[in-house]
């Protein structure tokens, strides 16, 4: 790939990118700054002359995987503010994960995914955001197919029982979310 | 790209199709313009983006500001490279292009770069280490032009980490601040020096964490170091109750990508330019990854790499520590696909992953990260008796290896050119004792440290190589020169004084193997054949060096070992009723394993042990470095082994630790363990039984334990259940063929691998 095939591919390939983080990880800024530095970065393999077989599984890779270090530090930052706070009364902070109000459908969908764990997220948006095989999506999670078929069920699961409301069934997942 | 959906055989709630419909549909309206840019807008971000990120402090050790325009260049040239992509302008914005909107113009091109070796002709040059106390368990790390030497007084005075950089240029040392860690080793970040100083145990509940520190203002005349931060321990670890690789001298493996110092060890994430830091990323089935354990992981300039002589897959990870994911290789030439896996040093060279085993074979191999590719290399030229060499290793631009002498004594060097080892001239020093020097290689220089072994104190060596055009050409016009066992000091016999007093060690006639029926030597007859194989085994015995360096000794299951005082001696022959062979060591543990006759023992031994392909003798200096298992922190014991035809196969007690108790028994005797009947159909039953109170925590959740235990048991052996018996947590499973079993105690962080064959 030369320098031109790489600059017509970014801005489409910046979108997808953090299109597919902004599920991971539910920050716009955060998928979008995300998907830049992961452009940056293939620029610079591309540069160097490095063959990337896929760059669009490359840069996803890298975008999911600052993701990743972004939210644990985050997470790691808000604990400790948590920590300091802790005097704190809970009703400061109560309210900020109600998931139970108003919401329109595909909020309603952007927080169940939310909701799972960190590797069914990541599945999750690369599955249906950019419809990858479990091939694809193993290699960029970094994981097996197996393991992500494993992930997508769990997570279609979890979903199933938080979204049923949503496709109108009355069964015992909806049960269970009444419950 | 093509869909390939894996849609779920049936769920709760809706329909799969509605489920898919509901949910792509939800995330696209979600996620709908997120990321829609114009292509001027991505690159003004870019370039934001570039300006304000750590690259800027990202230099390499010898050119950070030509980094620092360096990482400009990228962003401003890709940012430029879009505009003009959109614009349809089919050409390409060069560092030296004219597109003075994005202030290329005044990016100056980068400068030749620093030679801090300059001054300095080809071959060895000896450092004068006289103004340095007698220093012990060094590190170094280069910055700048200073090569920064990191160790503990010998006399036990200082701080316990004393510093000191000597300038390649000016030629003259310093004294640097002592960081506030007690026995740290450092890694230099291109412009500032990390210390880390490991944990203690790898548990959640450890008793002492690892710390770490940044030493700022290296090169402003005022240099700091920050507080103390605590190094976390990637959870992966903690709950397998292990740490990661060392470097193959013993130390924490700290990696310095540019971006983070990844520290293996603890499966951590350092920021230097922050003070943070988090957990490395570990795979979920980290202990499929037991097999890494036997060697290190390298910077490669792309990722972070750690491989093994295994078709059990590599890790590697990116520069700020995420998770790439497993290479899935094939088997590697001479790698194994059993439990047992040889020792090797790892190099990163050339964006490649070499492979020096490190058991005598003189084997080398090398893994391209990119594609998973093993490639044989020609074999070091290695005496067979040095085991556990080579420990030292580098890429000063080629590879660069110590020669490997039966007497394990820091010798020459070899390096790679042309498709073939080939001896260079010896350092100033060679005397060192096996295993106990360190290296430290940069692009275009290699220093060499061998410890001060006088008494009372010297000065230790310490010296410069730096390989040159006529050097190179000079092995490249005589290839294949190998370096002969006993060349340049490397007298394969071991020095006397070393094995003075070493106690009984195992007789030579044993690693030919005993003849069955054939009684064992007297239990304390003295070695009358200096044994230069067992060299490294017996200064563990003799606890003759630091406690890292037996770690590194015993093996990879020795990896945590820190109890610098352990010595003892072997004895073997007759043992209580059978014949085997028995370690004992201070403080206060021992080891055994014994059979009912030498024969049976002898096979015994081998069924035991990991690794079957090396028939019995030469297996018994692992029979304690594998069978006692425990090499690691204070989880150690005694192991007793009994011929099939008795009871217990294998009995482990921890004195130390008597919170486990591993037997294993033929299955009808199983069936009596009150919580859980044997799987059936399973030839042999394991019981372990952990009663010590962290363990026995999960009382009344029953499977808490098979968790804590290292996700390891249910997942190997695939039918791993625990119950609570009356206070006792009994895990119980069933074995079928060759299964690895890994334990571990709860404060012990370190594994314990028994292969079961049978």
């Amino acid at each position: 790939m030369d320098a031109d095939e790489f600059a017509e591919k970014a801005v489409g390939l910046h979108e997808r990118v953090a299109r597919a983080v902004m599920a991971t990880c539910g920050d716009r800024a955060l998928s979008e700054e995300c998907a830049a530095e992961a452009l940056l970065r293939s620029w610079e393999r591309v540069e160097a002359g490095d063959e990337l077989r896929s760059l669009e599984g490359w840069t996803m890779t890298v975008a999911i995987n600052v993701c990743r270090s972004r939210v644990r530090r985050m997470g790691a930052e808000r604990r400790a503010l948590e920590r300091f706070h802790a005097t704190e009364s809970p009703a400061a902070t109560a309210g900020s994960h109600d998931d139970t109000g108003d919401r329109r459908p595909a909020e309603h969908v952007m927080a169940a995914v939310l909701s799972l764990p960190e590797r069914q997220r990541e599945v999750v948006a690369l599955h249906y955001l950019e419809d990858m095989s479990t091939a694809e999506i193993a290699e960029i999670v970094g994981s097996t197919p197996n393991a992500v078929r494993n992930a997508l069920h769990h997570a279609r699961t979890t979903l199933a029982c938080v979204l049923a409301p949503e496709a109108g069934t009355t069964d015992e997942a909806e049960q269970e979310v009444q419950r | 790209m093509t869909a390939d959906r894996d849609r779920l055989e049936s769920g709760p709630g809706s329909t799969p199709a509605d489920l898919d419909v509901i949910i792509s549909s939800g995330l696209r309206g979600s996620v709908d313009g997120v990321g829609r840019v114009q292509p001027g807008e991505l690159a003004a971000r870019l370039r934001e983006l570039d300006s304000r990120s750590g690259r800027q402090g990202r230099g390499s050790a010898t050119s950070a500001p030509a980094n620092r325009r360096r990482g400009r260049y990228v962003g401003i040239a890709v940012a430029a490279s879009i505009l003009m992509a959109a614009a349809g302008i089919g050409i390409w914005l060069t560092n030296d292009g004219g597109n003075s909107e994005l202030d290329v113009v005044s990016e100056e091109p980068p400068p030749p770069p620093v030679g801090p070796f300059d001054g300095y002709a080809t071959g060895w040059h000896e450092i004068d280490t006289s103004p340095l106390p007698s220093l012990e368990a060094v590190t170094m790390a280069f910055v700048d032009t200073e090569l920064v030497v990191a160790g503990a007084r010998t006399d036990g005075s200082g701080s316990g980490t004393d510093l000191f950089a000597y300038d390649v240029v000016e030629r003259t040392w310093r004294e640097l601040p002592d960081p506030p860690l007690t026995g740290a080793q450092i890694v230099g970040t291109g412009g500032a020096v990390v210390a880390v100083a490991a944990a203690q145990g790898a548990s959640p509940g450890a008793a002492v964490a690892g710390q770490w520190s940044v030493l700022e203002g290296f090169d402003e005349g005022t240099p700091a170091w920050s507080e103390p931060s605590e190094v976390p321990i990637a959870p992966g670890l903690a709950s397998a109750g292990a740490l990661g690789p060392r470097t193959p001298t013993g130390f924490l493996n700290l990696l310095w990508t540019g971006n983070r110092v990844v520290d293996m060890t603890h499966g951590a994430v350092l920021d230097p330019s922050t003070g943070s830091s988090e957990p490395l990323e570990m795979p979920d089935d980290l202990v499929k990854y037991a097999h890494l354990l036997s060697s290190n992981a390298v910077w490669t300039g792309r990722e972070v790499v750690l491989a093994a002589y295994s078709d059990g897959g590599a890790l590697r990870w990116d520069a700020d520590g995420g998770l790439l994911g497993p290479i899935e290789g094939s088997l590697p030439p001479g790698g194994s696909t059993g439990t047992y896996v040889r020792e090797a040093t790892a190099i990163a060279d050339n964006g490649r992953v070499l492979l020096f085993d490190r058991e005598g074979t003189g084997s080398a191999i090398a893994l391209d990260p990119g594609s998973g590719a093993w490639t044989q290399l020609p074999d070091l030229p290695t005496d067979p008796a040095a085991t556990y060499c080579p420990t030292l290793a580098s890429s000063v631009g080629t590879p660069v290896v110590e020669a490997c002498s039966g007497d394990g004594s820091m010798g020459s060097l070899v390096t790679f050119v042309d498709g073939t080892w080939a001896g260079t001239d010896p350092p100033p020093q060679t005397s060192g004792p096996c295993c106990a020097g360190q290296w430290l290689g940069i692009e275009g220089a290699l220093f060499t440290w061998v410890p001060d072994t006088e008494d009372p104190p010297g000065s230790a060596g310490l010296s410069l190589w730096i390989p040159s055009e006529s050097a190179d050409a000079a092995v490249r016009g005589a290839p294949g020169q190998p370096v002969p066992p006993g060349q340049s000091g490397m007298d394969p016999s071991c020095p006397v004084e070393l094995l003075a007093d070493l106690g009984p060690v195992l007789p030579g006639e044993l690693r030919d193997g005993p003849e069955p029926g054939r009684g064992g030597m007297p239990d304390s007859e003295p070695n009358s054949e200096p044994d230069s194989e067992d060299m490294c085994a017996r200064h563990w015995s003799a606890g003759e060096d630091s406690g890292v360096y037996v770690t590194q000794s015993v093996g990879g299951l020795g990896h945590g070992l820190t109890d610098a005082s352990a010595s003892g001696e072997f004895r073997w022959g007759t043992i209580e009723d059978g014949f085997g062979i028995e370690f004992t060591g201070e403080p206060a543990w021992s080891a055994s394993a014994h059979g009912i006759g030498e024969a049976d023992f002898s096979r015994l031994v081998e069924e035991l042990l990991v690794e079957t392909d090396r028939s019995g003798p030469t297996q018994l200096r692992e029979v304690r470095a594998d069978t006692t298992g425990p090499t690691t922190g204070s989880a150690i014991g005694s192991v007793s082994a009994a011929s099939p035809g008795g009871d217990p196969i294998i009995s482990i007690e921890f004195e130390e630790h008597p919170s486990i108790y591993v037997s294993a028994q033929q299955s009808p005797d199983a069936s009596t363990i009150e919580c859980q009947p044997a799987p059936t159909g399973a030839p042999w039953y394991l019981t372990v039984q952990l009663t010590s109170a962290s363990l026995a925590s999960g009382e009344g959740s029953p499977y808490s334990n098979v968790g804590l235990d290292g996700a390891g048991l249910s997942e190997v052996l695939g039918s791993a259940t625990a119950c609570n018996a009356g206070g006792t947590v009994v895990l119980a499973f069933g074995l079928e063929g060759s299964h690895p079993i890994t334990i571990h105690s709860d404060d012990a962080a370190g594994l314990i691998t028994i292969d079961l064959s049978r």
